[in-house]
């Protein structure tokens, strides 16, 4: 009978022409979108790793010179592509993936996208996220909401109930019918995503990653769906119900994230990179001018005899380590605070749960950001590091004006960096998870409640 | 004579419709209720607005006050050095210190326009001052502050964000449904057995509406403007606050025809709601978005990524240039100086100003290239904006405001001049190992703002305001040619 | 097969049924006469459970509606004045929609097409789409439904109004056919002469009572209409 009913349905939204056009739209906006993203994905990673491995022959290939000044070199690295960026690049426009790896300074990550983007950047990014995100919602609530409102409208609900058909019957037969509706968008995403997971080779991970994606989105869409037939049961007429699930649609969509965004930075202000910068270099100032009085007894960093450089310039450097974790710790708080705050004001808007969970396990989002930045920390002290133990062992009286060779060069081992596995992700944004799971719940009471209230005239 | 007679009473039947439609609009609550709406989120709009301006100029301030108080001090020690307690890597008489990272450190700071407030456009993405000391330029002018990439992905809930998002879609609210409720209500009928003529109605229903919301929208962010920004100019405030709200009206404007002209087809309320919503997503969400795709796929950004890797094959060439000059000269490390007017500049000293100069020159022909493409992708953008008022009108918004592009670039010019200016000033002095002086440190070039000179940005705007209006005219034309030829079937 | 006993409804006050008892067999075909407003629709709505009762009760094969909604619904049919269906979809598809529904059997094409045709619906016509459908030509449809699940109770609100009278005698001669199946039938009407014509007995209702009782082989057509006038005058 559930069948039945659904079929009715679809046949009645596809016939009238509705479907044809907002489905077909929002499929060709997804489809181009994961096409752009594809070609724009994989040329970016092929050049990221191509430019990584020459800047490490750069390194290698640099002559004699002294480890120090080598260490100013340095290197760059580039934050690999996850493959399911190409469906939500998520906050990769807006943080840099490049970070430099220089003696004596933290670099942040460098070069945000959306910098050189043209001014229509603001309205947002077209990716395959957006669509789903966006217009999915959309297409739910135009195809769902005369799902009863309509039928009481023409008469056919009498006609219906007469026959003795439950009412919860014909709500599981209508929301069979959206969601058959929503699955030819979605069918196709997921078709393309794996064939591009299957194509990136990066099988198990991926596939986990994907999994819990389509469950978010599933939940996401399924609570705007629940939510649409609750209101076309409960809406005097078809017209009530189509204006008040537009207003809500605009709210959840356009409204709610970015106020709750805009709140969230009034609850918790970004430090400037003035104020930042001259809490780091008022820190450094202190801990380096504390760290040669303990260690040298001396004030001024000449006065230090020359074949002790070499561990001056190490102990320097790990004074420095510790007032960088402390400030960078403190920013990267800062920004998780006010991700939490978002959040918590978005528990009035599912979008805000499934872009946390969406670019979770895109592997876009800032706890990944956070993960390689603190890789490439990693990796330019150990270079540093390395070429400081070098100098404290072989320099002696010659103190900076002893030099190495690519011997020493080629011991720095490239960047090797792995995103993290799909559990860890999934560590962090478990709770996003949970708000979507409750949204849908809620939705689907709520539609049964108000079926169940359902009279024919 | 006819003439006269039917001219009285149309103006007769346009105010009697539209005494007539005020109380139903007030009755049914729809009006105040819209009405307050958009008065609350204007107003959050503009206080955030201020708050985030404030928040940058106070920071600008700050950045001054923290660049005099750094002089004076070096001012001071210069005045008071003896050079044998002097730290050589901080001693302020050595020539290079004019251009180290710490205290040599200079800001070119680029003022809020007035009109920040209303749209803070990319003034989050752009910084507003650049940090310039001895190393390269490509080292400075791509810094952008810090902020949560959220937020950056989020967008501005200001003003403009309220007129181009919002203001539309309770434009849409109130009207969806101007002649469909008659028809459905029946009253269509009664209505159009009266002698007042169609588009006459129509005209009436559609002015208190625009009047009602246009007002808000017109009027407030102006006088906000004018109260809180205007202390130095107020007649270029007044003008440029003058034509933000006339792009806004005309916006409106352009949103109010298409109401008009949906609902000229004779439809359902249903459907016109169905189609407004979608030409609303057309214009607002998917235009701007895929015409930004676009500008990605047939103009790409340079690759920052080729950049880099440029950047350090040049640092690396460099560093070979200058390898002879790779040593410290332990002999005079302990004595500083100065002597006699001279400073003994380290090797390593020299030999870095020489790299960040010869990677600096290297860069500037990428640079350029990439500021040219730039303006390609900027050309783009304003060829095919016409596919999106909603694009159209927050482009002119924020240009109006100084928080686009366009001022950015002159900005970032105006930075590069100075780095420049400043190197030609410090680096004969190192070369030559001359110690500075007071008068020298109070000589240096200072970054002078200058705005844009800006006929060419009226101009600019100018047209789209006339694009929009034009694309406005038509429906209206549209949709009178249309109401007037379908009197019957829309009765019906 | 139809039985109601003290069944009272009122809305906000008013009396719309006012202690109604109504008993219809099997084959028989009851006609309900009234002014507009005189509670027949009231009657019907409350047979399908679309409006509770006030007080009272009504019975459709011994089963309680208000009690067994789900259960009554499977003996009953129901025709309204405008029969409403999917403009969208043609005849038989609705016809297999509504049957596949009331019956959790899928019909053959063939079947459909059959009972549509006893209804006296041509095959060219039920494959076009519902929404170019005359009045009457929907009203087939809804007896195809009734036909097809075999009700054995027929609820009719006003089903020959705005019918024009070939179309309305052709009605008839349907519902003649379904009494003799046994079916019981309801139909509330003002068309003293189809009343007359089609039903077994005839009640006349006036401010939600029943008035009048009678058997229509007891009563011609003049007398019906002049008893019908002065109860309305009274």
């Amino acid at each position: 009978m559930i069948a039945v009913v659904a079929k009715r349905d679809f046949i009645g939204f596809v016939r009238d022409g509705r479907f044809s056009w907002v489905g077909g739209l929002a499929l060709v906006l997804l489809l181009s979108s994961i096409a752009v993203g594809w070609r724009h994905h994989s040329e970016l990673a092929q050049e990221r790793r191509a430019a990584q491995l020459e800047g490490y022959e750069t390194w290698v290939a640099q002559g004699r010179k002294n480890p120090h000044s080598a260490a100013h070199l340095g290197m760059f690295v580039f934050k690999p592509e996850t493959t399911l960026a190409l469906f939500d690049p998520g906050l990769e426009p807006y943080v840099g993936a490049t970070v430099w790896l220089e003696a004596h300074e933290q670099s942040d990550l460098k070069f945000r996208p959306a910098r050189d983007a043209t001014g229509l950047r603001r309205f947002g990014d077209l990716s395959a996220a957006f669509v789903l995100q966006m217009i999915g919602p959309l297409v739910v609530l135009l195809i769902g909401f005369d799902a009863f409102a309509g039928e009481r409208e023409q008469g056919t609900l009498r006609q219906l109930s007469s026959l003795g058909v439950p009412p919860h019957r014909l709500l599981w037969g209508k929301a069979t019918a959206v969601a058959a509706g929503v699955a030819t968008l979605l069918v196709p995403t997921v078709v393309l995503l794996l064939a591009a997971v299957f194509a990136s080779g990066d099988l198990g991970d991926s596939l986990a990653r994907l999994a819990w994606l389509l469950l978010g989105y599933c939940l996401y869409l399924g609570t705007f769906l629940f939510s649409t037939l609750a209101v076309s049961a409960a809406a005097p007429n078809s017209r009530v119900a189509l204006i008040v699930l537009l207003a809500a649609w605009i709210v959840a969509t356009v409204v709610i994230p970015r106020a709750a965004s805009e709140l969230s930075r009034i609850q918790y202000p970004t430090p400037t990179a003035f104020a930042f910068d001259s809490a780091v270099a008022d820190g450094l100032e202190h801990a380096r001018r504390q760290a040669l009085e303990e260690n040298f007894h001396v004030k001024r960093s000449q006065d230090v005899p020359i074949e002790e450089t070499g561990r001056a310039l190490q102990i320097d450097d790990h004074a420095a380590y510790l007032v960088f974790d402390k400030h960078y710790g403190a920013l990267w708080d800062v920004f998780a605070r006010q991700q939490r705050a978002q959040e918590t004001i978005g528990l009035l808007s599912p979008l805000v749960a499934l872009r946390g969970l969406s670019t979770g396990m895109a592997g876009t989002d800032l706890a990944h950001q956070r993960d390689f930045a603190a890789a490439a920390e990693r990796h330019r002290r150990l270079i540093q590091d390395m070429m400081s133990d070098d100098r404290i062992v072989h320099a002696g009286a010659e103190g900076y004006n002893y030099q190495a060779d690519a011997e020493l060069w080629r011991k720095v081992p490239p960047f090797d960096y792995a995103s993290p596995p799909s559990g860890w992700a999934l560590a962090r944004c478990w709770p996003n998870l949970v708000v979507l799971a409750a949204g849908f719940v809620l939705s689907l009471l709520s539609a049964v409640a108000s079926v169940r209230r359902l009279r024919p005239l | 004579m006819a003439e006269t007679v039917r001219a009285v009473s149309a103006s007769c039947a346009f105010w009697t419709v539209a005494r007539h439609e005020l109380l139903l609009l007030w009755r049914d609550r729809s009006l105040p209720i819209a009405v307050a709406l958009l008065l609350a989120l204007i107003c959050g709009g503009l206080y955030n607005g201020l708050l985030r301006v404030d928040e940058r100029d106070e920071l600008l301030v700050a950045l001054l006050r923290e660049q005099d108080s750094r002089v004076d001090n070096l001012a001071a020690q210069l005045r008071t050095a003896e050079a044998d307690k002097l730290d050589v890597y901080a001693n302020p008489t050595n020539p290079s210190s004019l251009l180290a990272s710490g205290a040599g450190l200079r800001y070119a700071i680029m003022p809020s326009a007035p009109l920040a407030p209303l749209t803070l456009g990319q003034s989050d993405l752009l910084p507003s001052y650049f940090r310039i000391s001895g190393r390269s330029e490509v080292n400075f002018v791509y810094d952008s502050d810090i902020e949560n990439p959220w937020h950056l992905s989020a967008g501005h809930f200001d003003a403009a964000y309220v007129a181009v998002y919002l203001l539309p879609l309770l434009i849409l609210a109130l009207s969806y449904n101007l002649l469909s409720a008659e028809r459905e209500r029946g009253t269509l009928r009664m209505l159009l057995a009266q002698p007042a003529p169609l588009a006459v109605v129509v005209l009436a229903k559609v002015a208190v509406r625009g009047l009602a919301l246009l007002t808000p929208v017109a009027v407030l962010p102006l006088a906000v403007a004018l109260l809180a920004r205007s202390a130095s100019d107020f007649w270029n405030v007044a003008a440029s606050g003058l034509l933000w709200s006339t792009s806004a009206c005309v916006y409106g404007l352009f949103w109010i025809a298409v109401a008009v002209m949906v609902n000229a087809l004779g439809k359902s309320s249903a459907f016109n709601a169905i189609v407004l919503a979608g030409v609303w997503v057309a214009v607002v969400l998917v235009a701007p978005v895929t015409l930004s795709l676009a500008v990605e796929v047939i103009h790409p950004a340079p690759s920052r990524i080729e950049m880099v890797q440029k950047l350090h094959k040049l640092h690396e060439a460099a560093m070979r240039h200058y390898a002879d000059l790779d040593r410290t000269d332990y002999e005079t490390l302990r004595d500083p100086g100065p002597r006699n007017g001279k400073v003994y500049i380290q090797p390593t000293t020299l030999r870095y100003f020489h790299i960040q100069r010869e990677v600096s020159e290297m860069m500037r022909p990428w640079m350029d290239d990439f500021e040219a493409t730039l303006d390609r992708r900027q050309q783009f953008v304003e060829t095919y904006r016409f596919l999106s008022p909603a694009a159209t009108t927050f482009e002119a918004m924020s240009d109006l405001a100084g928080t686009n592009l366009g001022r950015h670039r002159h900005f970032q010019r105006l930075a590069s001049d100075y780095y420049r200016q400043r190197l030609s000033y410090v680096f004969p002095m190192i070369l030559s190992g001359t110690a500075v002086s007071e008068a020298d440190l109070r000589d240096m070039p200072r970054f002078v703002w200058t705005e844009e000179r800006s006929g060419h940005g009226i101009w600019r705007r100018a047209t789209s305001l006339a694009e929009l209006l034009l694309l406005t005219v038509a429906l209206c034309v549209f949709s009178v040619w249309r109401l007037s030829n379908s009197t019957r079937s829309l009765g019906r | 097969m139809i039985r109601t006993r003290k069944l009272c409804k009122y809305f906000d006050g008013d009396r719309a049924l006012d202690s109604v008892d109504l008993d219809i067999a099997p084959g028989e075909v009851y006609c309900l006469l009234g002014a507009n407003g005189a509670g027949k629709t009231t009657l019907i709505n409350i047979l399908l459970d679309f409006l509770p009762a006030s007080s009272g009760n009504a019975w459709i094969n011994g089963l309680d509606v208000s009690v067994e909604p789900l259960e009554t619904k499977k003996y009953v049919a129901y025709i309204p004045e405008q029969v409403m269906l999917y403009g969208t979809l043609s005849g038989v598809e609705n016809l297999d929609y509504f049957v596949t529904l009331a019956t959790g059997r899928r019909l053959g094409r063939e079947r459909l097409l059959e009972l549509l045709g006893e209804a006296g619906l041509a095959a060219d016509a039920a494959e076009r789409r519902v929404a170019k459908y005359s009045k009457g030509m929907r009203q087939k449809v809804g007896v195809a439904i009734a036909f097809a699940k075999d009700a054995k109770a027929l609820l009719l609100d006003e089903p020959t109004s705005g019918l024009d009278p070939q179309a309305a005698d052709e009605f008839s001669r349907l519902l003649k056919k379904a009494s003799d199946r046994g079916v019981a039938i309801l139909m509330a009407t003002h068309d003293l002469f189809h009343a007359k014509q089609t039903g077994t007995r005839i009640g006349i209702a006036r401010r939600g009572k029943i008035v009048a009782n009678l058997d229509a082989s007891d009563i011609g057509h003049a007398d019906l209409e002049a008893l019908y006038l002065d109860l309305m005058r009274a």
